[in-house]
């Protein structure tokens, strides 16, 4: 009688990827950031260690790149024989970063370890006390642009205790993330597996429960937008289906965005406070070394301070230093300066003189976006002659209250003179 | 507040001129030319502003002589003040003084604030040279500025975009270096390069890998045959170098063997050759033991000579006092009667004297007292002094007493006065003289009672001292008789002689017992050293013939020698033997080793001969020859497995790619970091450019859809002025430009218009401006230098008209050497004051 098996289901752990869009100047930040990625990776070992599963599941993705660096595949291989030591095994499959037949330093990994083809659904027994207790099916990447449908070629046999499906593969058309190896629900359902275990997709989503379809997510955010909880799946699959499904941390760097209302605050003193006060419930709330960026908002008194030359910027960095050297750390990543002076726009609009007309002007922008992007695109365009691949990722309408509000800040200045 | 004169007191070609009777609307002032009325313009604006110096591009109005100062006088209701500048530093002190009213000295500031002097000169003092200059790249700047007041902006749009535009340069230009986007894209260029070199290092690691791989794998083998070598080196060497001792230990113990046997046969005929007197041997011991009292017999001999000198001495001592007969001396045995009767005369010869001493004392006090009772008597017996005294005492006494009676008789109080003071003085001359008797009386008889008892003590003490004097010559008696009986009597009773007996007796007494006791010690000797005599003989008699008889005293130390002789050397003998004996024994076992250290060599020589598979006599030297071989082979593989180490560690160094791919990583960090700031700078300058672009946008249509209240005003009076041949003006906000609306619909930039309609433009758009201002500059009075000089009739007439319009808001001084337009002006305005300027005639 076959029992219920237990693995650890992980993807998409980057190995050696640099954190997108993150200037950490501190050396301390910078080279812990270059290290999360191996240190999330040790963490998921360390659960397979733990709960003494019978295999790991790497869903693709397991490096960033596919010129993979000694640093990264030393790291990789120092893992898996921690793994082979408990005759734990491990099936991998390549993604889209890390495409079968990329560089390889050469070394050679222990036995335990048991990469996919790329040519074929391959099909692996897990064995326990000489009887097949579960069957894992994967197919790798050959290249990293896969636009087939690799899901079609799984099969389960019938002779399978237990059915597990392992692919890189963006299922339903996740238009956050690139088009590789598309698949839909249903084509994964006909397959007839027990649980499928998906990679590709950053963020931890149960797309099914009968069978389990599931994306564990990245185990470390990579950018700014990754927030939110990352780790693996300590998965109980029993014949007919998964009985457990257990989501561990181990990103070691949180991400977060912290919105600071200061339109309460009427000194720079105010909106210190206001920024240190969420800064820190941030930084317990999170219980983990946190990458913040910081976005000051609110129509303010205090704005007309804020937008002095350097001044925002003095106090973000001011509260950044204190905040990198509290435990666990927070590093304040980047600052968006975005208060507005106070200003009755209803009644600026009504008015007859020159500032309503902006107003207008702005809204009648703000009423066609396409018009809007394009504005946009135009300017920005130059830049990228100065700064190759610079596409401004700027939201339109955000961009265009952001100018609509600095020309009115200048607009309506006090102190102007008849020269 | 109004300006109601104009004072030179020197400037220019004016010296003590002043204009007054200035109207608070219009003020038409006629005047031909070089009446003053352009030097009145730059006056006002000068005290106002400030002189200028030489440098200036205008007309300074230096005086013929003395410096410049003038004076401007403003009035309200509350009083007036005037505004005085001289010539001096800072363009010219100026102080403010209340003629009438209360002090103001914030005055011109009030006046002047917020009209820059730029903006004096091209809107509120200007004349024809000015007019065009409304349209010029300087005047525009404060046509854009009023024109900004007028949009209802505290900061001109131009301003605001400006200040945009900068914002945007410092992000971003292009082909720039220092704007944020292109520092940060250099940086970025840099960190790519130095990625490159890094990940160019990390490619030439899978040959390095290979290569490490290959050597390592020849490293295996190569290690094992040198293990191998080495063991069969050092068996080599190890069995070379035993076989070569063995050989050598061989040789040396077939020769030791030899030698041993020799020296024992020499020590078995040395044992033979010993000789011992067994008759001594057998009584050594106790023999040794008597010997070893020889010491104590020579000093008992020693002493039997000292004690029979000491007894010789001690007889001599005793028999040498003659004087005492010898049965006195033995009657004296008992010589503490003779110290009891010796010292029974001392004590009785003491008693005697202290008893005399006591009577020689009672004596002397009976004498003392005897005196003092003599004194005392003496004194108790009155002297003729004392009588004398009591006399007057008593006639003092009845003096007083008479005289205190004969004053109160009389009743002469001074005389009783005097009685009483007589009366009391013989009262106390009385009383002193009569109470001193009784005590002499009483101290007498004392003295008489203590007389007695003295001389009582005294014959006592004669009475003692005689009885103590008898005692003594019975006891003498007595002792003189005991020596008599003991014939010693010529001892005498002297204590001195007695003492003498007494010594003389004990010294002879001593000297006896010491002969006696000397005498005993000797014999004791004596036989003690016989015994032992004895004994050494009987010991010697067995060995030495000499010892048949017992000998004298005297030649025991003899016989001692020449036992102690016998005995060492038979001692002697004994030792040798012993050793003689242990050395055989040694050289038997000696022996023995050598032999079984022969034939363990032998075996160890066969051994590694057998091993080798060589024959055992000529193994060492094939031996040798076959280690050295081995040497050689290892130390050639050693040389190459140090070069295949050397270049396998060499690339284990350059493939440590922890350091290398860390660095790689921070890079990497770095790179994503500088991209990030770059992009958030990109972002930003996008959006001050938008901003730039929202400004343009809004300014073009509010320039064509909503023109300023300045600018329709200036539009009005300018459609005025040309009866309508033009209908309205355009001003963009950057004050350059500017357009008319001809009443066919054309529009025409100023440049293509006639001089006087050029001129009416610029007036109506200086007067829509000044109408614009409000509260702003609302005490300076315009000043209007005959502006209206190229106006057809047609048109100075509607520009008159909007003069007094302006004149109705704002004071307005229009200077003018054509009468008609004076007249005109002053007809247009009600109340309008009309000052002539003759040539030098300012009062």
């Amino acid at each position: 009688m076959t029992s219920s098996v237990r693995f650890v289901h992980a993807a998409d752990l980057h190995l050696d990827a640099p954190f997108a869009g993150i200037a950490a100047s501190d050396p301390r930040i910078g080279a812990a950031l270059a290290d999360a990625t191996y240190e999330a990776f040790r963490r998921i070992v360390d659960v397979c260690i733990e709960r003494q599963v019978a295999f790991l599941v790497i869903a693709g993705d397991t490096y960033h790149s596919a010129t993979v660096s000694p640093r990264a595949q030393l790291r990789f291989l120092t893992e898996m024989n921690r793994l082979a030591q408990e005759n734990i095994e491990v099936f991998i499959v390549n993604g889209n970063h890390d495409p079968q037949g990329g560089w390889s330093a050469g070394f050679t990994l222990p036995p335990n370890v048991y990469t996919f083809p790329t040519d074929r659904v391959g099909r692996r027994e897990v064995v326990r006390d000489r009887e097949v207790v579960a069957a894992v099916y994967g197919r790798s990447y050959a290249r990293s642009a896969e636009t087939e449908n690799l899901s079609l070629g799984f099969r389960r046999s019938d002779t399978d205790p237990i059915a597990i499906g392992v692919l890189h593969a963006n299922v339903g058309g996740n238009t956050d993330y690139d088009p590789y190896a598309p698949a839909t629900l249903d084509e994964l359902r006909v397959a007839g597996m027990d649980y499928w275990a998906l990679g590709h997709i950053h963020k931890q989503e149960v797309l099914a429960e009968h069978p389990w379809i599931v994306y564990p997510g990245s185990p470390q955010g990579l950018n700014p937008k990754e927030t939110g909880p990352h780790g693996c799946l300590v998965v109980e699959v029993s014949p007919g289906g998964a009985t457990g499904l257990e989501h561990v941390e181990t990103g070691p760097v949180g991400w977060a965005h912290i919105a600071v209302d200061v339109s309460e605050a009427a000194t720079l003193e105010e909106v210190r406070a206001l920024l240190v006060s969420a800064c820190t419930e941030q930084r317990i709330a999170a219980g983990r070394n946190t990458v913040a960026r910081v976005t000051l908002m609110g129509r303010s008194a205090a704005h007309g301070d804020l937008a002095r030359p350097g001044i925002a910027m003095q106090l973000f960095e001011d509260v950044r230093a204190e905040a990198v050297l509290a435990d666990p750390w927070m590093w304040l990543d980047r600052l968006d300066e975005r208060t507005a002076s106070v200003i009755d726009l209803e009644a600026l609009r009504g008015g007859p003189d020159f500032a309503a007309e902006l107003v207008r002007m702005a809204d009648e922008l703000a009423h066609d976006p396409d018009a809007l992007s394009t504005l946009i695109r135009d300017i920005g365009a130059p830049v990228a002659g100065t700064l190759p691949g610079y596409v401004s990722t700027l939201e339109p309408a955000d961009a265009l209250v952001r100018a609509r509000d600095a020309a009115l800040d200048l607009l309506l200045a006090e102190g102007g003179e008849v020269r | 507040m109004r300006l109601s004169s104009i004072e030179a007191l020197r400037y220019g070609a004016l010296e003590g001129a002043c204009l007054d009777g200035i109207s608070d609307g219009l003020t038409v002032i006629l005047g031909p030319n070089e009446s003053g009325k352009s030097t009145l313009t730059a006056l006002t604006r000068h005290v106002l502003y400030g002189f200028v110096d030489g440098r200036a591009k205008e007309a300074n109005y230096q005086p013929a002589a003395g410096t410049r100062a003038a004076r401007l006088v403003f009035a309200d209701d509350s009083g007036e003040w005037a505004i005085e500048r001289v010539e001096g530093k800072n363009r010219g002190p100026f102080t403010v003084t209340a003629r009438r009213g209360v002090e103001r000295s914030g005055l011109l500031g009030e006046l002047v604030s917020g009209v820059s002097e730029q903006s004096y000169r091209v809107v509120f003092g200007f004349g024809l040279d000015e007019m065009a200059a409304i349209e010029s790249s300087d005047s525009a700047e404060i046509v854009a500025r009023l024109y900004a007041a007028g949009t209802g902006l505290s900061v001109n749009p131009i301003d605001a975009r400006r200040t945009l535009e900068a914002s945007a340069a410092s992000l971003w230009a292009p082909r720039a270096q220092k704007p944020a986007v292109n520092a940060l894209a250099s940086g970025i260029r840099d960190c790519r390069d130095r990625l490159r070199v890094l990940e160019a290092a990390a490619a030439n690691y899978a040959a390095e890998q290979v290569r490490a791989s290959e050597l390592a794998e020849r490293l295996v083998p190569l290690r094992e045959r040198v293990g191998e070598l080495e063991v069969d080196r050092r068996t080599l060497e190890r069995d070379t170098t035993r076989m070569s001792d063995a050989q050598n230990v061989l040789a040396e113990t077939v020769q030791a063997a030899a030698d041993i046997t020799a020296e024992i046969a020499d020590l078995e005929r040395s044992l033979e050759m010993l000789d011992i007197d067994e008759r001594v041997v057998a009584v050594a011991p106790r023999l040794s033991a008597v010997l070893e009292e020889t010491s104590a017999f020579r000093e008992r001999i020693k002493a039997i000579d000292s004690f029979e000198a000491e007894e010789v001495e001690a007889t001599r001592r005793a028999n040498v006092d003659e004087s005492l007969p010898a049965d006195a001396i033995d009657s004296v045995a008992n010589r503490s009667e003779v110290e009891t009767r010796r010292d029974q005369l001392t004590q009785y010869r003491a008693d005697v004297a202290s008893s005399q001493r006591a009577a020689e004392q009672a004596e002397a006090h009976v004498s003392s007292i005897e005196r003092a009772s003599a004194d005392v008597e003496e004194a108790a017996t009155p002297a003729p002094r004392s009588r004398a005294a009591l006399a007057l005492a008593v006639l003092a006494f009845v003096t007083g007493a008479a005289a205190i009676a004969a004053g109160v008789i009389l009743e002469q109080f001074v005389a009783v006065g005097l009685g009483v003071f007589v009366l009391l003085a013989g009262i106390i001359a009385l009383t002193v003289v009569l109470v001193r008797k009784p005590q002499v009386s009483s101290e007498q008889g004392s003295l008489t009672a203590e007389v007695a008892r003295a001389r009582a003590d005294r014959d006592t003490a004669v009475s003692l001292a005689q009885g103590a004097q008898q005692r003594l010559d019975s006891a003498i008696a007595q002792w003189r008789a005991w020596l008599g009986e003991q014939h010693l009597d010529a001892f005498g009773e002297d204590p001195v002689a007695v003492r003498q007996l007494l010594e003389a007796v004990a010294q002879r007494q001593r000297s006896l017992s010491d002969a006696r006791r000397a005498s005993d010690e000797a014999t004791r000797a004596r036989d003690a050293a016989e015994a032992w005599v004895v004994r050494l003989v009987d010991l010697m008699r067995g060995f030495d013939p000499s010892a048949g008889q017992l000998p004298a005293l005297s030649a025991g130390l003899e016989f001692a020698s020449r036992a102690r002789v016998a005995i060492e050397r038979v001692r002697a003998a004994e030792d040798e033997r012993t050793q003689i004996s242990r050395q055989l024994d040694a050289t038997v076992v000696s022996s023995r080793k050598i032999a079984e250290r022969l034939k363990a060599t032998r075996a160890v020589i066969a051994e590694v001969a057998a091993r080798h598979g060589l024959p055992p006599e000529d193994a060492l030297p094939e031996l040798q020859a076959v280690a050295s071989a081995a040497g050689s082979e290892l130390a050639a593989l050693r040389e190459e497995l140090e070069r295949a180490s050397t270049e396998h560690a060499r690339l284990r160094g350059v493939l440590d790619t922890e350091g290398h791919d860390r660095h790689m990583a921070l890079a990497r960090q770095e790179l994503e970091g500088l991209r990030a700031q770059a992009e958030q700078a990109a972002d930003r300058y996008v959006v001050a450019t938008l901003a730039v672009r929202l400004l343009d946008r809004a300014r073009e249509r509010f320039e064509s859809e909503r023109q300023p209240e300045v600018v329709r005003t200036a539009g009005r009076v300018f459609s005025a002025m040309t009866k309508g041949r033009y209908t309205d003006v355009r001003v963009p906000m950057d004050g350059t430009g500017v357009t008319v609306l001809a009443s066919d619909g054309t529009v025409r930039g100023s440049d293509q218009l006639s001089r006087g309609t050029a001129e009416q433009l610029y007036l109506a758009l200086r007067i829509g401006l000044i109408g614009s201002l409000g509260a702003t500059g609302s005490a300076l009075p315009v000043l209007m230098d005959d502006v209206v000089v190229n106006f057809d009739p047609e048109r100075r007439e509607g520009a008159v008209r909007a003069i007094a319009e302006l004149a109705a808001m704002r004071q307005v001084l229009f200077f003018t050497c054509h009468p008609e337009t004076a007249a005109a002006l002053a007809a247009s305005v009600s109340g309008a004051a009309v000052l002539s300027l003759d040539r030098c005639a300012l009062r």
